[in-house]
């Protein structure tokens, strides 16, 4: 076995290339990420003799795109992306390969989130004593894109003096040359300029109330850029003036997200202690309609644990996970799989009950992500404190609370899943969509939930 | 008055342009030493407003005091909506300390017509011009032309402009006469046609040819305030990419105005219209049909607002599925409900390497719950290929695209 650890392309490269060359398969190297660099590491005996190596441009591109994407499984995907090319030439032209088909996610996420920086960076002017003005701008990718995204502003301003600070690093334009420094203590950036008033009119009034679309706006826009964005402050004022009735329902939705991410941030920012648990936990606002907050449960030293949506009816009365409906199918499952309950840590990736008014009942209703990111504090402190082998993810806000992935499970179920603490993530059905489909599907979803907990055991043995 | 308020009112009079782009521009960057402003080709979208539109440019008018009374147009003689009037210097500053704070990719300037064609044209000219000279500008142009401005001024715009623009805004003559008594089709084709020939000038030229207009012209049509049919915008649409060589053509659903006239439409703007509207051009841009093929499938001249224009295309032409994805050409797959061209090219690349099966396509981005109607793959045939063609519009229509709201 061979471990190292790595931040970033030319360190993976360096590590990456003799191993390659000696033909080490993937499942003999461990790779983390980690701000010190750590090259190899092995306990055996150093790598075998090499032979000469070849990579095609396109694979190195590719593989320099993909380590910008912030997942600790990057590195290995790319080790094996090119220990699989080695063997088969054409591997990227194979676009239904789970392993192509996942590194060409992750670059189309590499590369629109450049695209949004240099689309959503804001510069503020400061002018010193001198009257020389320098320009500085906040902002906070999901990857680690700056030093991809930072030549294009060189290009486009390269006679003036800017700063682009994310919280991972620093961008520095100075004298026609670029540097990457550490951040800079936020509080010491422009909080305003001059220019945003003038600019928050234009973007009032260049919108079309009457063709009001929130929609189209944040599946280009989404709301996480929006707070180092000076002209966000318009949008809800412009979705009251839309007066148009068919737009009606879509501003009403609208708005209600805003306050509660509004709500969400309070929260947040007033929270100074999470001593109290989930039970007390105020962090997004589902708890105000929900009994109770609903811890997992099992024991700590438990190899595998399976993670859920949210509670339903029964374990938000009860306060135990999957003691309703859905936790009779799960129990089903698990014994024609040969697993104990009483091995297993069962939880949820929400802890408190969502739910809309349904007639007389509690309709369960799916968590957001605002929900489902201000709950990853508690679903963290569980994986930190049982640190599973491997976890089952069951259903898609599983899924997406471990891995930030919004795939389909369908095809999530294929893939390999690492999770950032180094456990592997197996994804499945969630046992209530056992319940919801026509008996016909419900049997096959039965039979590939039972499989796939089957191979959670395999693993986790 | 305050530029506050000037930029206010300005802005607003613009807005009912939908061109937003600012790709087609040649790469190009600021030296150092001198300058600001690059352009890349692909385009950048700097924010959205709640309306789903991108802002790309600083979109105003240089005033929009007219001499025009067109009725469609709020800033027509009659309306009573406030005026005001930038200064070429106001234009150029402001363009500059947005693009210095990284809010816009450059300026799209239009006017309304004051004085006469040449003075207005040669006042949007002059802030190009202070622009690219003065200030060693080398982001984005977009310039209004105004119908009817003498050629050396068209020159002149083309040389600072990365695009052009003049607005047809009526599909049909009789629209253009009954709602815009004072242009004539005749002069704004005409200026189209100027554009044209300045483009192919420079094209034949090559590299040593006057830069002239790089990334083209293009033009508006509003959908829905006259009578015209789907069929016969397409025409228009159709006729106009053919004749002039326009980079493209925005359809602007018509937005009520205050204090239209009553011959106007009082309602919603009809979005899905315009929707389907830019559906049929990418098909007969990008996807090898013929207007006269769309024609076909389209009863009274109206695309189907319920599905889109290559589903009811595919449910009127049934003979020709279920084509199978595994040996089928380019051309064939083009026409298949829920394959995309990107979808198309991964397909083929792919398809060098495996059989492909059904679920494959899913991993490719294939928009099952159309195409699984009109394809076949090594392991499935669509189960229903003796269903009617309404059968299937009816179940198509049944799983309505999830209209998500966020």
């Amino acid at each position: 076995m061979y471990s190292a650890c790595v931040q970033q392309f030319a360190q993976w490269r360096d590590v990456a290339r003799p191993l390659l060359s000696a033909g080490i398969a993937p499942e003999e190297m461990e790779w983390r990420t980690g701000r010190h660099f750590e090259p190899l590491a092995s306990e055996s005996a150093a790598v075998p003799a090499a032979t000469p190596l070849r990579l095609s441009r396109q694979l190195i591109d590719l593989l320099d795109t993909i380590s910008c994407y912030r997942h600790d499984g990057r590195w290995d995907l790319m080790y094996r992306l090119a220990w699989r090319s080695l063997r088969r030439p054409h591997l990227l032209e194979d676009a239904a390969d789970p392993d192509v088909h996942r590194a060409m996610q992750m670059a189309g996420a590499v590369s629109r989130e450049v695209h949004k920086m240099h689309a959503f960076v804001r510069f503020r002017e400061l002018t010193d004593e001198s009257g020389q003005s320098k320009y500085f701008a906040w902002f906070e990718p999901t990857h680690d894109i700056l030093r991809r995204g930072a030549p294009f502003f060189c290009k486009r301003f390269p006679n003036m003096d800017w700063m682009i600070a994310t919280p991972d690093g620093t961008a520095l334009w100075q004298n026609g040359e670029l540097q990457f420094v550490e951040t800079p203590d936020k509080s010491t950036l422009p909080k305003a300029d001059a220019h945003e008033a003038l600019w928050r009119t234009y973007y009032r009034n260049i919108c079309n109330v009457s063709r009001i679309n929130p929609p189209a706006m944040r599946r280009e826009m989404p709301q996480r850029y929006w707070r180092n964005l000076p002209e966000s402050v318009e949008i809800q004022t412009l979705l009251r003036d839309g007066q148009a009735s068919f737009a009606q329902r879509q501003r009403e939705a609208m708005d209600m997200e805003l306050a509660k991410a509004r709500a969400m941030q309070r929260a947040l920012a007033d929270l100074p202690d999470h001593s109290g648990g989930p039970a007390a936990c105020r962090r997004c606002d589902i708890w105000r309609h929900a009994t109770q907050a609903v811890p997992g449960e099992g024991p700590t030293s438990a190899a595998l644990m399976l993670v859920g949506e949210q509670p339903g009816d029964e374990e938000d009365l009860r306060g135990r996970p999957f003691v309703g409906p859905a936790g009779r199918v799960l129990d089903d499952a698990l014994k024609s799989a040969g697993l104990e309950r009483g091995d297993l840590y069962i939880t949820n990736a929400v802890k408190h009950f969502k739910w809309q008014p349904r007639g007389k009942r509690r309709l369960h209703k799916r968590p957001d992500a605002s929900e489902l990111a201000a709950c990853s504090h508690w679903l963290a402190a569980e994986l930190s404190q049982v640190k599973p082998r491997i976890i089952v993810a069951l259903g898609a806000s599983a899924l997406r609370a471990l891995a930030g992935m919004t795939d389909s499970i369908e095809s999530a179920r294929r893939l390999q899943i690492p999770h950032a603490s180094g456990a592997r993530i197996v994804c499945t059905y969630h046992p209530s969509a056992i319940l919801r489909a026509d008996p016909a599907h419900a049997d096959q979803l039965r039979a590939l939930l039972i499989d796939d907990l089957r191979r959670a055991r395999e693993l986790a043995a | 008055m305050e530029l506050q308020t000037k930029l206010a009112i300005l802005a607003d009079a613009a807005k009912y342009d939908a061109s937003c782009a600012s790709s087609g521009a040649p790469k190009r960057s600021a030296a150092p030493g001198k300058g600001m402003g690059s352009t890349t080709g692909m385009g950048i979208c700097h924010s959205y407003t709640p309306d789903g539109r991108c802002v790309s440019l600083l979109k105003i008018l240089l005033t929009n005091f007219c001499l025009y009374d067109c009725l469609y147009c709020i800033n027509r003689r009659s309306s009573d909506i406030p005026r005001a009037r930038f200064s070429v210097q106001e234009v150029v500053d402001l363009t500059l300390s947005f693009y210095r704070r990284n809010y816009i990719e450059g300026l799209f300037l239009s006017s309304g017509i004051i004085r006469n064609a040449d003075y207005t044209m040669e006042q949007l000219v002059e802030v190009a011009r202070t622009l690219r000279e003065e200030h060693e500008f080398r982001g984005y142009i977009h310039l209004k032309t105004i119908p009817e401005a003498s050629p050396e001024l068209i020159e002149a715009a083309g040389r600072y402009a990365d695009r052009l623009s003049v607005n047809i805004e009526l599909p049909t003559r009789e629209a253009l006469t009954t709602l815009a008594p004072e242009k004539s089709d005749v002069s704004i084709k005409r200026a189209m046609g100027e554009i044209r020939l300045k483009l192919d000038e420079h094209a034949d030229g090559g590299t040593k040819a006057p830069r002239f207009s790089p990334a083209g012209q293009s033009t508006q049509l509003i959908v829905g305030a006259d009578d015209s049919s789907d069929a016969s915008i397409m025409e228009t649409a159709d006729t106009l990419y053919r004749s002039y060589k326009l980079r493209r053509i925005y359809y602007s659903a018509f937005s009520p105005i205050q204090r239209a006239s009553a011959r106007l439409p009082n309602r919603a703007p009809p979005l899905m219209r315009e929707h389907r509207l830019y559906q049929a051009d990418w098909l007969m841009r990008y996807y090898e049909f013929s207007l006269g093929e769309l024609a076909q499938s389209m009863p009274g001249g109206k695309l189907d607002l319920r599905v889109d224009p290559k589903t009811t295309w595919a449910l009127a032409n049934r003979h020709q599925f279920p084509v199978d994805v595994n040996s089928a050409d380019r051309h064939q797959l083009l026409r298949v409900p829920g394959l995309g061209v990107r979808v198309i090219d991964r397909i083929i690349s792919s398809r060098r390497h495996r059989r492909l099966r059904y679920e494959d396509l899913r991993t490719l981005g294939a928009t099952l719950k159309r195409a699984r109607h009109f394809i076949c793959t090594v392991d499935y045939r669509p189960s229903q290929s003796e269903r009617s063609s309404e059968g299937l519009r009816r179940a198509l229509l049944a799983a309505p695209e999830q209209q998500s709201l966020f």
